[in-house]
């Protein structure tokens, strides 16, 4: 049952006032409601517990404990520079790439935890997906960007890599876009189709959990509307973690909702209550745009 | 719309002046700096073109001191006003004064050489058009009228133009006179000797001096009658002698031969240059970039870098005798030609030595600009990369050396730019006035890098020591300093061209 406790969205305890301890409990009967079939509620895809992240001893996250569940689209909301993307980076260890990067506390993916020595960061990367703000395709073609990655894996039957560029690209919901242009340099698209091809290019390597950091910030509407289809989409097959600063958008399409504040979890429940009922005053100050 | 504010800019007087003072002077600049270009190209080009093409040969009529007037024959090389009033003229001529140089002997004829004439002295001139300059096989020019053609002894009908008379043997298609339409075509530098319809043909010469001289065909390099020539067979004559790079007017030995191998010399030590310090910059530059880190000895060696691109270049060529040469070269020479020693075969200046020292010497613009490029290539890229499970080495060669190869190029065109132009180095590292072979043949292993070599710009720093004050020797130096900017813009060009090609699939990434 240590799972069911993980699972528990955690409020921090030197944040949290003492008369807030009895509605911690109401939470956990809530979030246990909330999610109909209770066994594969209880799976949980990442844990975080006391993690605490500095750069170059600037705090950038602060204890912060949560369960994101499996199958779920978990989305992480929050002021700019609260500390969204440092978390989201730490479960594919992409911070590992910032030498002023300092990490206490620990991190589990499917009950592995990924900070130990011996862990393949390599494949890590590999199951743990992720999607930038601003879309990034290699100055590469179509195809070639979505191969990459099962190219770095060492595919090398040019069957099997058009079958999965062609999956791939069906799933991002981008094939009949491009179909006839697949050698075209992935530049040419524009910006809303990049978003796409990059989430394209990571499904390719057919991950189990997706990140995406704040993924239709820099898109206009059309496209936004289009790569939150494609979140729909994609959530019956992964794990999908989102930030995003756009508050209807983690309405609709996540399941549970983290708000973050100068690099802590504040509140975790589920979307609904989230936006309907939250429990702490900085939450309702910050979805009521009384924020600041 | 209502309620709409447009902004206005605020003009000041002051601020005007200011803007205007900095897109005034900037274009000042800029005017200057092509100015400036276009001036060197220029004063080069005037000077090559009048290198090449073929001067009228007048014929003056001096007087001197109260005697009857007599006629020389000579190309005007230059004119001075001496400071009472008075000019006079240096011409290229036999003389007719009796102070030249006139072999003894009959059967030969005086060559040029330089005289002044007071312009007073001068009491006629005149460009008639059967006025012959003929060149000889020991390469002296002569000035005078073709009197008579002979073959086999039989007088030819000839008119004195040497044009007409070519023609007619044209029209006649007498292959086996081909060898003496050679001679006489202006435009053509004939080579009598490899002509292997050799004919017995000769002519009668007459200089100013009324001197006849039967000359052999065999001996006649070239004859022309520029006066006569029409623009067209001036061009045709001028594009032979630039092809050939030998002088219509002047005395030039053996230039055709040496400029080909100084081109040869110099495009071949650039071309192994390149191959020696594109990866060697590009790695190096990733190394610093991507693996090195602040630590101290990244620091010493980007401190090392940046200030190597300041070291006089005379003081890489002392490296690179020290170190190439000597160590290198002599260690080479032990092991692999032993049997030749002491004749050194690495142990010694050489094409090699040479485009490696001048490697070294441009690797910091090669290391700087390859770095560039790399800071310039967005974070997200990597990431991206490292995202999909790339590793750092995965990274760097899928992601990070592609975007970095324009910038690589980039540091080529400069490093071309800068080793083709460097001249003190190569005197201690191989580079010699007149190589006996080129370092590129049909003999295996076809690229002899260790042979000494000609160059460019080692050739033109000798031709202008050589070169007496005299004002006519800077065209073959113009010339020269020309084809050596073309043959530098044209490597140049073509890293340019490679470059761009890149640039164009990287663009919309690098904006
Ligand atoms: N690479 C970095 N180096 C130093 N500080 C960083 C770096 N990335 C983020 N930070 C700092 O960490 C804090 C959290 O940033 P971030 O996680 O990007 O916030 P968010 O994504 O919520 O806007 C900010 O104060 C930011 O300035
Ligand atoms: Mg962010």
């Amino acid at each position: 049952m240590s799972t069911e406790e993980n699972a528990r969205p955690d409020l921090q305890s030197d944040q949290t006032e003492p008369d807030q301890t009895p509605s911690d409990q109401t939470h956990q009967s809530d979030l246990l409601e909330a999610v109909p079939p209770a066994e594969e509620a209880a799976k949980v895809a990442i844990a975080a517990d006391r993690l605490s992240l500095n750069y170059a001893g600037r705090p950038a996250l602060d204890a912060v404990t949560l369960s994101i569940r499996h199958g779920l689209v978990t989305a992480f909301i929050g002021p700019s520079g609260c500390g969204k993307s440092s978390l989201l980076r730490c479960f594919n260890r992409l911070n590992d790439l910032n030498d002023e990067c300092e990490l206490s506390g620990t991190v589990t993916i499917n009950g592995e935890d990924i900070y130990r020595p011996d862990v393949d960061v390599i494949d890590l990367r590999r199951r743990v997906g992720m999607v930038f703000q601003r879309p990034n395709p290699f100055p590469k073609s179509i195809f070639e960007n979505v191969a990459f990655g099962p190219r770095l894996q060492g595919v090398k039957s040019m069957a099997a890599l058009e079958d999965t560029v062609e999956w791939s690209l069906r799933g991002a919901a981008l094939w009949d876009e491009v179909k006839g242009r697949l050698d075209r340099s992935a530049l040419e698209l524009s910006s809303g189709q990049q978003q796409r091809l990059v989430i394209a290019r990571a499904i390719a390597v057919k991950p189990e959990i997706l990140l995406l950091d704040e993924p239709c910030s820099s898109l206009d509407p059309i496209s936004t509307l289009k790569v939150e289809e494609l979140i729909h989409d994609l959530k019956s097959r992964y794990t999908i973690v989102i930030v995003t600063h756009n508050m209807q958008q983690a309405a609709r399409v996540s399941d549970y909702t983290a708000f973050m504040n100068q690099g802590r979890l504040v509140e975790y429940d589920s979307t609904d209550v989230i936006f309907t009922n939250p429990k702490d005053k900085q939450t309702e100050d910050y979805i009521t745009g009384r924020y600041g | 719309m209502p309620g709409l504010k447009v902004s206005r800019r605020r003009f000041t007087p002051k601020s005007w002046i200011s803007g205007s003072w900095i897109s005034l002077s900037s274009k000042l600049a800029t005017g200057t700096v092509i100015a400036i270009i276009v001036a060197v190209l220029l004063i080069l080009l005037s000077g090559a073109v009048s290198y090449f093409w073929p001067r009228p040969i007048y014929e003056f009529w001096v007087e001197r001191s109260g005697e009857a007037a007599v006629p020389v024959h000579g190309i005007i090389a230059g004119k001075e006003n001496a400071a009472d009033g008075s000019a006079r003229l240096l011409i290229r001529s036999v003389t007719a004064a009796g102070d030249d140089p006139a072999t003894p002997g009959t059967d030969r004829l005086p060559a040029a050489d330089y005289v002044w004439l007071p312009e007073t002295a001068v009491v006629q001139r005149s460009r008639p058009h059967h006025l012959t300059a003929m060149e000889t096989r020991d390469g002296r020019w002569h000035w005078g009228y073709v009197v008579q053609l002979q073959v086999d002894g039989e007088i030819l009908a000839y008119t004195g133009s040497l044009i007409d008379f070519s023609n007619q043997l044209l029209a006649a298609d007498c292959a086996a006179q081909q060898h003496m339409i050679n001679a006489l075509r202006p435009a053509r530098v004939a080579d009598a000797c490899s002509d292997a319809e050799f004919i017995d043909w000769r002519l009668l010469f007459e200089d100013a001096e009324r001197r006849q001289v039967t000359v052999a065909g065999a001996d006649i390099l070239q004859l022309m009658q520029p006066n006569g020539a029409g623009l067209l067979d001036r061009i045709a004559s001028f594009a032979t002698h630039l092809v050939t790079f030998r002088s219509p007017n002047r005395y030039a030995p053996h230039h055709g031969q040496d400029i080909v191998a100084a081109i040869y010399g110099t495009v071949l030590m650039v071309l192994v240059m390149s191959l020696v310090v594109s990866p060697l910059g590009g790695l190096a530059a990733v190394y610093l970039h991507e693996y090195a880190g602040r630590g101290w000895l990244a620091t010493v060696l980007r401190v090392a870098v940046n200030n190597l691109a300041g070291v006089p270049s005379i003081i890489y060529g002392v490296f690179g005798l020290g170190f190439f040469i000597h160590a290198v070269g002599g260690r080479f020479d032990q092991w692999f030609f032993a049997d030749k020693l002491p004749v050194p075969t690495f142990g010694t200046g050489g094409l090699l030595w040479a485009a490696m020292t001048l490697a070294l010497l441009t690797l910091p613009v090669v290391i700087v600009a390859t770095e560039e490029a790399l800071a310039r290539i967005p974070r997200s890229l990597k990431e991206g990369g490292y995202a999909l499970g790339a590793t750092q080495s995965e990274a760097v060669r899928y992601l990070l050396w592609p975007l970095a190869l324009p910038g690589l190029l980039t540091g080529m065109i400069l490093a071309v730019a800068r080793a083709a132009g460097e001249v003190a180095p190569l005197m201690l590292l191989g580079v010699v006035k007149q190589a006996s072979s080129l370092p590129i043949d049909g003999n295996f292993p076809f690229l002899h890098l260790e042979r000494k070599f000609m160059h460019l710009g080692y050739y033109l720093y000798d031709l202008a020591f050589r070169n007496t004050n005299l004002k006519e020797g800077l065209g073959l130096l113009f010339a020269v300093a020309l084809l050596l900017v073309v043959v530098v813009l044209v490597l140049n060009l073509s890293a340019v061209f490679l470059r761009n090609r890149l640039y164009d699939r990287y663009r919309k990434l690098m904006s």
